[in-house]
């Protein structure tokens, strides 16, 4: 069946996701002949020559199954498209507490040079905006008086990389010396050479990798032996009432603020989907010490009650 | 609850299980078979010796626990014991609970060590229970002499709230340990106050030595004299009391049925 492109009255990206997400998930040729939407890494392009009625694995995107080789461009969609509303769409989302989550999270992981130490090379992945990493330049430099531990953020969405390199330039790292964006797919870090990493990062970011086991083992190999793999993201509620409440809240009020605030419901909906869908904490805990991790006591910290949940592993 | 990692013991003094194993061959055969007795495994020396930490996080806190004397428990004993064991100053993140890690794994491996000391302990000391206890205690409280001086943070830090179910968790092990290892054999509520009171002396004797500054601390271990002699007066005392109390019980509730009986 064709589909006609709408002349849209809309804001343009959330009709551009209803027709990516309707063409691709249905098989459907788009008439208008319009390039390909997003930036394209050399392994995508691979999977886009098969065709769509190529018959490759599928993968889920939210709620629904998609082929493996669209869920890449899917996501990067989905952020670009809330990239520049992506710290008011948290405050929304979690009335705040986000914030003291990832603070959390960098006091968790003390990051910084000790004396007698050598400065430290932390990798932030799928970090676009640069949340993480100013946090952790910042325990760095006061907490610890480093003045010379670097992160390098990467990102599958160069949209978020440039709002990330944006706000860096409001900080005190502009010059750009402690801290680099490049566009990175997580499963490979082909920038990233091995044994070269203390610490690695990811926050909010690992339930929208396309194949998480394969991102864990890239992050065992850029690891040095001794680096720790800490992920910060959405989890389980452990405590029965509570997660009936959550559910609640998520798939009926979210999407609805994601509507009033960003004018974007789609994604908004795909974020809480990708919750629902992510592993719980003991699962995940097990597919890190799948890549070759290895845990302390159970590997997590619940984060109220399990909404959030930061997972460590060292390499050894 | 008699959790141990000491599986050497297994062929070394008889079990309690052994009993039950005898009492269900003895039985007639057309009653044993509706019987289900059969030997159950909730002893710890039936199963394998479980060991919370990996041998890297055991080098990294063994060496850490070197640090204490001169840092105190903070983090920079476990920064420079993760690097005296190899690995880097961003590795003390995988520790759940940080500090308190390294708080437990010394309580963790100086109960563990108590096992060892059986054959010497009860080739010294005896049939006695008292003596025996009494050692225990005082092999244990050694153990702490070479990090008193920084003992009390730890006492600090196992007392934040969060940490207050694992540190009562391990002072009940310690317990624990020690009266599994002076064989005792009670089976009625007695092995639970058993267990409070040693715990509860044990501990006022830790934290009194955190104080002391007598030469190889004899003070400490007069404390811990005094305090045994006094569990152990309290513990007939109670006893008595309680079977006083239960035969009044019982024995009004019996007059009182009979006078409704009456009619």
């Amino acid at each position: 069946m064709a589909f006609l492109p709408r002349q849209a009255l809309r804001p343009s990206h959330f009709l551009r996701l209803r027709q990516v997400v309707h063409r691709r998930v249905f098989n459907v040729r788009y008439l208008s002949g319009s390039a390909p939407l997003g930036n394209s890494n050399a392994e995508s392009k691979v999977g886009k020559d098969q065709g769509t009625e190529a018959t490759s694995k599928t993968t889920h995107f939210g709620f629904k199954d998609v082929p493996e080789y669209e869920k890449e461009e899917l996501v990067r969609e989905v952020f670009s498209s809330v990239a520049k509303s992506y710290d008011v769409m948290n405050d929304v989302m979690s009335f705040g507490v986000h914030r003291l989550w990832k603070d959390h999270f960098v006091a968790k992981l003390d990051p910084g040079r000790r004396p007698g130490g050598e400065p430290l090379s932390i990798l932030d992945v799928a970090g676009g905006t640069g949340d993480i990493a100013f946090r952790m330049l910042d325990w760095a430099s006061d907490i610890h008086n480093d003045h010379q531990s670097k992160v390098l953020v990467v990102d599958i969405n160069d949209d978020m990389l440039k709002e990330g390199h944006k706000r860096s330039l409001t900080t005190r790292y502009a010059d750009g010396s402690r801290i680099e964006f490049k566009v990175q797919n997580a499963e490979f870090l082909d920038a990233v050479p091995d044994n070269s990493q203390d610490l690695y990062t990811v926050a909010f970011g690992i339930r929208n990798f396309t194949n998480i086991p394969a991102a864990l083992r890239a992050a065992h190999r850029i690891l040095k032996p001794g680096g720790v793999f800490a992920c910060l993201e959405f989890s389980k509620v452990n405590v029965g009432i509570l997660d009936m409440i959550y559910q609640q809240y998520s798939f009926n009020i979210i999407p609805l603020m994601g509507q009033l605030v960003a004018a974007d419901r789609d994604s908004y909906q795909y974020l809480v989907e990708s919750i629902a869908r992510f592993p719980s904490q003991k699962e995940f805990a097990g597919m890190i010490k799948d890549a070759g991790f290895e845990i302390s006591g159970d590997g997590y910290e619940d984060l109220t009650f399990g909404v959030a949940a930061i997972h460590t592993g060292v390499k050894v | 609850m008699y959790l141990t990692s000491a599986t050497i013991f297994v062929h070394n003094f008889k079990m309690p299980s052994t009993e039950f194993s005898v009492i269900v061959r003895r039985m007639p055969a057309h009653l044993s078979k509706f019987c289900r007795l059969r030997r159950r495994s909730y002893h710890s020396y039936d199963h394998l010796p479980y060991n919370p930490y990996t041998p890297s996080q055991e080098k990294m806190l063994s060496s850490a626990l070197k640090h204490v004397p001169e840092y105190g428990f903070v983090k920079q004993s476990l920064v420079q014991g993760c690097r005296d064991a190899g690995y880097l100053d961003t590795t003390h993140a995988v520790f759940q609970d940080g500090v308190f890690d390294l708080v437990k794994f010394h309580l963790y491996t100086e109960r563990n060590k108590l096992a060892a000391l059986k054959p010497q302990i009860d080739e010294e000391e005896g049939k006695s229970i008292g003596k025996r206890i009494r050692r225990y205690c005082t092999e244990r409280l050694k153990a702490n002499e070479p990090i008193i001086s920084k003992w009390t943070e730890a006492i600090a830090i196992m007392g934040l709230p969060q940490n207050i179910p694992q540190s009562l968790e391990e002072l009940a092990k310690l317990s624990d340990e020690i009266w599994f290892l002076v064989d005792e054999k009670t089976s009625d509520f007695d092995w639970y106050t058993k267990r409070a009171s040693l715990a509860a002396v044990y501990s006022s004797t830790e934290l009194y030595m955190t104080q002391d500054n007598s030469p190889r601390f004899e003070k400490t271990y007069q404390f811990l004299d005094r305090r045994l002699a006094v569990v152990q007066n309290a513990g007939s005392s109670i006893s008595n009391m309680a079977s006083w109390a239960s035969f009044t019980c019982f024995a009004s509730i019996n007059l009182l049925q009979s006078q409704f009986s009456r009619g």
